[in-house]
């Protein structure tokens, strides 16, 4: 009788000499020496960040329920990286370059595979966590090069524990018995390898590290952010983080509708507006106009645009303040978005606007919570419609009345401030 | 001979492309290629077109990013098929460097551009996407070309792209560059005034234009 290996026992096979590969990479090997340095392992982490953010993501957002059976018992491995990260107050640690090139090649892929082919995923995802059998052998290296104590800085290398232990047992299982599909066998065989490869490539980048090729890269405030040039001033880098904080702090909303993925969009894309004080005003106004546009569809009225710019500018002044004539243009963007937004309802309106909502709230007896400057962010949603921001108002609205995010009364509060304020105008 | 894309073909190839079916992108562009359409015009008014539309639905919500990634790895491997009907095999004297701006990662455009130059026989250096100053610099230095192209895609890349041509212009005072891209539609020539002997090519079209204008000119 033939005896037919499992998909499990040929993802073994298949990686067998890859281990033995990964075992004689320098950086590996150094880790295992106990003389990695901080930038390897910060690398490291840096790298898996992007990648995961991305997997989770994809993962998460797939619709098929035979791929999301795969992920019963998974816990995010994410939060548990930028929890390493942060330890190592990784903020002041430079990017390798090239290993971050190498995540973001794999991330790339991720988001093909998930729209082409998303058993390739699980390809990904087995070599990813199966790394972490070996992760306890480095947690011990880890711990005793930079003296870490009760999993802090090493919690992604800690995972290999009881839950660890089931969730594996459960996937490969359902490796071997619930992909029948010779098509899907080889394409999770497939993946995984490459998976491997990839990650091999990354190692090879972590160790020696090449001087010339260390820099600041975007994706150390958000792996999942991509590709684009950040300040190479850390002050700059700080102001605009400070400014992004303000803004979320003013508004409320942005906690609630956007969670911590959303933070670090927000982070990532605050560092980003900072660049354009190189740019002319035209420029740097219509590539303000752009994101605003793009944040508007996804629900963000353009008012927020207009206080992070202004916030920005404020934060750049008080870091540097030396550089205030070149940081001009962020608040000549910002102010003219405040034209734009005042020629379609005044400031008279916008100042009377989180009262009239707040006025509706007491009428109405809600319960939430208030978020603060609601009203102003209605108003905002009017204005934008009239300017060019057209989708800003419906994928505003539509969330502030979502029956399963608020109750009745609340969006009756929101109804009728939006009818409030359009009779005004 | 087809002498127009019209709406029709446009939006079926479009639909393909967004569903992420290759093989009828694949199919739709052979088509193309049978019945002697224009190269240039599968480039601009097809498969540019496409992309320029998916990039804006994506802007709009109405796509995901993976759906958008998809479509430009599509239009890159349909581009890499086709590769070899349409270059010219027997070459002039003439060479290009071609590179993205540094830091950028777009390079569907400069492969377009690689084509074209191919097209009319150049022997063509593709430096493509990821390419550093430096490294521009030192490939300037050894293959010495008739022109450096560069592709600017985005923006906001427009001070990279400032202090790649000063670097250039530094050491190669005279070397004609070929600039263009998706980001001058926003502005950006400001800093074009201030070099020497750069010339903007908006599109394909001219580029091609120009380059058998070139070759009449050497006949």
């Amino acid at each position: 009788m033939e005896n037919i290996e499992s998909l499990h026992e040929l993802l073994k096979r298949q990686t067998m000499d890859l281990h033995e590969k990964g075992h004689q990479v320098p950086y590996i090997v150094n880790l295992l020496k106990n003389t990695v340095s901080v930038e390897s392992y910060v690398g490291h982490l840096r790298a898996f960040a992007i990648i995961y953010g991305t997997l989770e993501h994809q993962l998460s957002t797939l619709n098929q329920p035979e791929i999301k059976d795969f992920l019963e018992d998974y816990t995010p491995r994410l939060p548990l990286i930028l929890t390493d990260l942060e330890y190592f107050n990784a903020k002041n640690v430079k990017d390798i370059i090239p290993a971050i090139n190498n995540a973001l090649h794999v991330a790339d892929k991720i988001l093909l595979y998930s729209v082409q082919n998303p058993y390739k995923l699980l390809g990904f995802l087995y070599t990813l966590d199966g790394s972490l059998n070996g992760g306890s052998v480095f947690r011990i290296h880890l711990s005793e090069v930079f003296d870490l104590h009760n999993n802090k800085g090493i919690s992604y290398f800690s995972l290999f524990n009881e839950p660890y232990k089931q969730f594996w047992a459960k996937f490969t299982e359902k490796l071997n018995t619930k992909i029948i599909n010779n098509q899907a066998k080889n394409d999770v065989l497939s993946s995984a390898a490459e998976m491997f490869n990839d990650l091999l490539s990354i190692y090879e980048n972590l160790y020696p590290i090449d001087e010339k090729r260390l820099g600041n890269h975007i994706t150390s405030l958000n792996p999942e952010a991509g590709n684009f040039p950040i300040p190479t001033n850390p002050l700059e880098i700080e102001a605009a983080m400070i400014a992004g904080l303000r803004c979320w702090d003013e508004f409320s909303f942005f906690e609630k509708r956007y969670g911590e993925r959303g933070k670090r969009f927000s982070a990532s894309d605050a560092v980003w507006l900072v660049t354009l004080h190189e740019l002319s005003l035209e420029l740097a106004n219509n590539q303000v106009k752009w994101l605003a546009k793009y944040l508007a569809n996804r629900g963000m009225p353009v008012i927020t645009m207009e206080f992070q710019l202004r916030c920005m500018y404020e934060e750049l002044v008080k870091f540097i303040p030396d550089n205030e004539q070149k940081y001009k243009t962020l608040l000549l963007v910002s102010e003219q978005l405040k034209n734009e937004r005042i020629k379609i309802i005044s400031s008279a309106i916008f100042e009377k606007s989180n009262s009239i909502f707040t006025e509706f709230c007491v009428q109405l007896k809600v319960s939430e919570e208030p978020m603060k400057n609601t009203g102003i962010l209605i108003a905002s949603s009017i204005a934008d419609v009239k300017n060019g921001f057209e989708p800003s108002l419906q994928s505003f609205k539509t969330w502030m009345t979502n029956p399963e995010l608020f109750s009745s009364n609340w969006i009756q509060a929101v109804e009728n401030t939006y009818s409030a304020i359009e009779n005004q105008i | 001979m087809v002498e127009n894309l019209n709406n029709y073909d446009f939006n079926e190839f479009q639909s393909y492309l967004i569903s992420g079916d290759y093989e009828k992108c694949s199919e739709f562009i052979n088509t193309l290629l049978n019945e002697d359409v224009d190269i240039k015009q599968i480039y601009d008014g097809l498969l540019k077109k496409s992309l320029y539309n998916i990039g804006e639905l994506w802007e709009n919500g109405k796509i995901t990013v993976a759906t958008e990634h998809l479509a430009s790895a599509i239009v890159e491997t349909i581009m890499n098929d086709i590769y070899l009907k349409i270059i010219r095999q027997n070459k002039i004297n003439k060479t290009a460097v071609l590179a993205c701006t540094e830091n950028e990662f777009h390079q569907i455009g400069i492969k377009m551009v690689n084509d074209i130059f191919e097209k009319n026989g150049w022997h063509v250096h593709f430096l493509g996407a990821g390419t550093t100053t430096e490294e521009l610099i030192s490939s300037i230095g050894f293959i010495h070309p008739n022109i450096v192209a560069i592709s600017l895609s985005i923006p906001f890349n427009l001070p990279s792209f400032e202090k790649m041509l000063t670097k250039i212009r530094a050491q190669y005072p005279d070397l004609y560059i070929f600039v263009g891209g998706q980001a001058f539609l926003h502005g950006g020539f400001e800093i074009l005034k201030k070099f020497q002997n750069i010339i903007y090519i908006a599109d394909i079209n001219e580029l091609d234009e120009f380059l058998q204008m070139e070759m009449k000119d050497k006949n």
